[in-house]
Formats: structure tokens, sequence, C-alpha cells
């Protein structure tokens, strides 16, 4: 324990604040740092894009585009919102699909069914990790437990149409009584 | 001698076995005469308690610990005390915060206990505020002496935490000015347990060191929530996630509007009747939604005066120290165990940062260059990206971003950054952030026209 104030000399401590020390100025939350690391230690692939809607002083808010080149979305391009919380690592960011998709795994208000970002997510994990797992999304979309149960039973019993579906979807036509937005 | 103040004077009146360094009862008590010491004993603890009167200190939040806090803190002696919350009473705060009646639910925390205390004890002047701790100036944190925190969540911890820290400054030799401590005491429960430590900046960790320390938060798939439900808590966690986007489009959900709440609870009704799923109550779906553990007034009670005890011997070194983090358990009888955490070195709140100085006419390429060639920083440095003060100066990726910070490098980074301060530098083959103190020499002085 340290002795921190004196009976015996009352502190001045208006006085010291006034002697010029400088102010702290914004705070940067240790949430905003390690995003801040996150991001510029992105591996973004050809087809995926990051942009900052808020300008580059908001690192908390961004969007990553994912346009997969191969399986049943390709050619397609898929934009998510990342909400990044001041106390990140120790809880994830909120991502959701702003595009509207015709896919098992996310539903049609944008919510994405992906372990890491809820029951899954660890502090060692990074926006880097996330993305990785968006993008396993596309390329093996999975049918058990999932948040659209229209595509996960059409996936399970007749792939074929899943793929006519996925692509109808994409070139921004009517599935399963939902209208889509052309994304190709 | 009033017998108001015969148990604090026990501490503050004599020398012993278990006081801090540097507590002052005074001169050296003489063995002569009983009374002599007596006399001198109480004109002594007259002054500590003169001390306590004016010492100035805050408590955040006015619930559960807060009314707990205020009570403890002005029966001890503290006279001039400030509180903060931004909350109004709710009837299910009466159980336990005893500052507060049914008449006035409804009311701000803050005033009414302000009022109470008042009331109550006299000698203590206690000034409310009302409102977010985040819309306060940091000028007004930097009044006080003393933080106390009564607070309920991580976020709101680590925003005083950062501010305190922030106080902080240590000189060119990398050695902390002791007198920028501010140092906090805080407090928190849930149900049975709870915890209460003692941080002072720059000497204990600060509440970033030990982030690790809290578990996450429970959360459930997804999917569960949309395909399996098993418990109450899927089906409220349904309704709260999804199905209010969905049939409440637009709407931001207000768990305290009695309406909200309501619709929340009666479709996660419908929807665990669907399920076979029993146990969904009104008082159920809000401790889900807004993540309430049923709270014990005992519990507060006891972190609260483990609290207050540390805050009067931080004031007063009358004993030793809580160091520095002690958990209390209720739920098998009454158990506590005392941790000494570490600081941690590299901490990106509390830490000094490496010292740099530089002409006051370097640019920010030429800095980043300098950077990669000090003998400090071999081999931890690649690529690295800065930042001041929540502007990132410049940033090596991703493309965009590098973009739009590219003409900053030929800026001079004293325009950047306005004064000397501390610079966040990020980079690959870094763990964490590199905090850089940086201090400009050859700086001209403005000529007077």
């Amino acid at each position: 324990m340290i002795k921190l104030f004196s009976v015996k000399q009352k502190q001045k401590e208006a006085a010291d604040g006034a002697n010029g020390k400088p102010s702290a100025g914004k705070k940067q939350t240790p949430g905003e740092l390690r995003v801040q690391k996150d991001i510029s230690e992105l591996n973004l692939a050809k087809s995926t894009s990051i942009r900052f809607p808020n300008g580059k002083d908001d690192l908390l808010n961004f969007e990553i585009t994912i346009g997969p080149d191969e399986g049943y979305y390709h050619g397609g391009l898929f934009v998510f919102t990342f909400q990044v919380s001041g106390i990140y690592p120790h809880e994830a960011p909120k991502v959701k699909c702003k595009t509207k998709i015709y896919h098992p795994n996310i539903d049609l208000e944008g919510n994405v069914c992906l372990n890491i970002l809820r029951e899954d997510w660890k502090p060692v994990l990074s926006v880097n990790s996330i993305i990785y797992g968006l993008q396993y999304l596309f390329l093996d979309p999975n049918p058990e437990d999932p948040l659209n149960q229209e595509a996960a039973e059409v996936l399970r019993t007749n792939p074929k149409q899943f793929e006519t579906n996925v692509r109808r979807s994409m070139q921004g036509g009517f599935v399963g009584g939902h209208q889509f937005h052309r994304c190709v | 001698m009033e017998a108001r103040w015969r148990d604090i004077d026990f501490l503050l009146q004599r020398p012993g076995k278990l006081v801090s360094d540097g507590f002052e009862p005074g001169p050296e008590v003489c063995s002569a005469a009983r009374s002599v010491c007596l006399v001198i004993g109480s004109s002594l603890s007259l002054q500590l308690r003169e001390f306590l009167r004016d010492f100035k200190i805050l408590v955040i939040g006015a619930g559960g610990l807060g009314c707990e806090m205020l009570k403890d803190l002005a029966l001890s002696g503290f006279g001039n005390i400030d509180v903060i919350d931004m909350d109004t009473i709710d009837v299910s705060n009466l159980n336990r915060q005893f500052l507060f009646r049914m008449h006035d639910v409804g009311k701000p925390k803050a005033q009414v206990a302000a009022e109470k205390i008042m009331q109550r004890i006299k000698g203590v002047t206690v000034t409310p505020h009302y409102g977010r701790i985040e819309d306060k100036d940091i000028e007004f944190y930097r009044e006080f002496q003393l933080i106390v925190l009564g607070l309920d969540s991580l976020e709101a911890r680590s925003y005083i935490n950062s501010i305190a820290c922030s106080f902080l400054e240590y000189n060119e030799d990398g050695e902390l000015d002791m007198s920028t401590i501010k140092p906090m005491v805080d407090g928190g429960t849930e149900g049975f347990k709870g915890h209460a430590r003692v941080i002072l900046p720059g000497f204990t960790p600060c509440f970033h060191c030990t982030l690790w320390l809290f578990p996450p938060q429970v959360t459930y798939p997804l999917c569960t929530l949309a395909e399996t439900p098993r418990s109450p808590a899927h089906c409220i966690e349904y309704v709260h996630l999804i199905q209010w986007g969905q049939d409440r489009e637009g709407e931001s959900f207000n768990p305290d509007n009695p309406e909200h709440m309501t619709w929340m609870y009666e479709q996660a009704l419908k929807r665990a009747e669907q399920f076979n799923i029993s146990g969904v109550t009104y008082s159920l779906t809000q401790g889900v939604v807004k993540n309430i553990i049923p709270a014990i007034a005992s519990t507060n009670a006891i972190v609260s005066a483990i609290c207050s005890l540390e805050a009067l011997k931080l004031a007063t070194m009358c004993s030793k120290g809580l160091d520095n983090y002690m958990m209390y358990s209720g739920t098998q009888g009454v158990y506590t165990h005392t941790v000494s955490y570490e600081k941690d070195s590299s901490c990106m709140v509390c830490s000094p940062g490496v010292p740099v100085e530089v002409d006051g006419s370097i640019t920010l390429q030429e800095f980043i260059d300098m950077l990669l060639l000090d003998a400090r920083f071999k081999d931890k440095l690649s690529k690295p990206s800065v930042s001041f003060q929540g502007t990132n100066l410049y940033m090596q990726a991703p493309p965009v971003l590098e973009e739009m910070t590219r003409p900053n490098l030929q800026s001079s980074l004293l325009s950047l950054m306005g004064s000397k301060g501390v610079l966040n530098v990020n980079d690959r083959k870094l763990a964490g952030v590199l905090r850089v103190q940086v201090a400009f020499r050859n700086v001209a002085t403005p000529m007077a026209v």
C-alpha cells in the first residue's frame, strides 16, 4: 500500500490541473486498439473488400464485401456489416448480412448463424477468423441446424433445385415467396 | 469526544503493528501519562477526521452497492461525497436499495440517495449527478481524490478505468509521478458472490490488466434458438434476437418499456407452448433480456463494507491495505479469498509506454523510419501503423485505409499530435499494442508580433 495523501498538506488538485499538464484528449478504448491491429493485419483475398462508411477514424463500424468465386454463390457479392464493441475482443463483433440472401444459415433479416460469432467466440480470434468463417459458409452451406428452414430443406432433399434457387435469388428473382435483389 | 466517532477513532488514533507506513497519528505518543496520550490522540484523530470531512470522493452508481457505500462512507467520516447514476428508481430495487421508498419510484437514484443520506447523517455533503458517466468531462473526474465504483457492467468499468489511467504521468526516466495516481476501489456483486478490489493505476493491475478474469457471457447458437430450443431461456432469446426484428421491424427494443417487455413475454410463452417447454415467466423474460441475476442485500452490504474500509485506509493509512483483489462467496457460508494480482507491464491502458524523444520538426514518415531503426524495437516492428487518441495517423493496411492516411506521412508529427503524448503503434510482429511516449525537443516558440 502506498501513501497517496497527507493530512499535513492538503492536496491542491485544482492548481495541478492548471499547470499545463497535457489534457487526456479523446479516449481510445482497448477495443478500438485491438480492432485496429486486426484490421491492419487483414489477409483479404482478391474477392473480398473492406469499406469504412464513417471514415478512417471509426474502425468500430465497417463493411466487408465477400464475392465467392466457387460454389453455389459464385459471382455474387454479399455485404456484411461489423459492429465492434469497446471491450473487444472480450465480446464478439456483431455481424449481419446486409444483402438479402437465400442461404440455410443466414435468415432473411440478415442474422448469421456462425458458431464463432456466438457460443464459440474466444478473445484469441479476430476479424480475420470471422471472415474465414463467413467465406466457409458460402463454400459449404450447412443444412443441419439452419436459420432458414425452407432453404435448408431444399438443399437437403434437392441440391439441383437449391442451386437453381440460389442463382435465381442472386439475379433478383422470386424464391419461396420472397423477392430478392440482384447481386451478381 | 463524540460517541459517534468512537469506533473510527480506535482506527485513527493509535499507531500499532497493523498500520501502514506513513500513518500519521502524529508525534511519538509518550507513555508517561495515559491521559496526556488520550488528549494528543483525540486532537490528532480530530485532524484526521477533519481531513476526511474535506476529502473529495466520488461514488459511481447509486444502486445496490451505491446505497450501501454512501451510507458506509458517510458514517466513516467522509464529508464531501459526489454520487453519479443514470437510472431512476424501480420497484424491484426496493428490497435492497434501502435509501428509496415506494413514493420515490420514478425519481433519479442519485438525487434521492443524496437527499436521504444528508437527512439521516449529520455533517456530510452529498452532491448528486443524474446522468451517464460518459457525459462528464474528464476534468470532472480529475477533481476527486478517490473514486469508488458500484457499477454493473464491464463497459462502464473499462471506461472509468481508462479515464483514471489517463491521468498517469511518467517522467523521462519512466518513473511514475505519484501525485498523478487516481486510486479506485471497485466492487461488484452477483447473487451470492462478489468481489472488492483496490486499483492503484501504475502500481496494482488496472481493470484492463485483468480483463481475462471475466468469463465470457453465455450465448446460445442462433440455430438452436431457431430450430431446437430446449429451455425457457432459448424461447425468450429467440423472440428477443430474431422475432422482434421480424415482427416489429424498425422499432428498437426498449427493455424498460413495459409494453415491449410484455409483448416479449407473451411471444416467448407462445413459442414455449409450441415446443412443449415450461418455465417461461415474466420475471425470467426480464432476467434473460436484461441479463439480470437476482440481487441479495447481504452480498451488497458485505462488499460495500470491504470497499468503504479500503477507502478509509487509502485516505488515512490507518491499516494495511487490501492487496489487491478479494473474492467473496456466500453460497455455502461466508468465504473470502484474496489474491495479489500482478500488473501487466505491457497493458495498453496503464503501462507507461516506451519513451522516445524527437525533434519538433520531424515528419510522420521520418518518425516511422526512426522507430524501425531503434534498437529497442529490433525484431518487433516490420510495418508499423500509428494512431493517436482515436485518430489513425498512418495505417499500413488495408489498401483503402493506407490511401486515406498516406498524406499524413509528410506532415510534421508535432502538428498531428498537438503536444507531447502517447502514440499507439500496431504491428503484425507485436502481440499487442506498443505504447510510445513521444516528447519533442527544439520546439520553436511562437514569436510575439
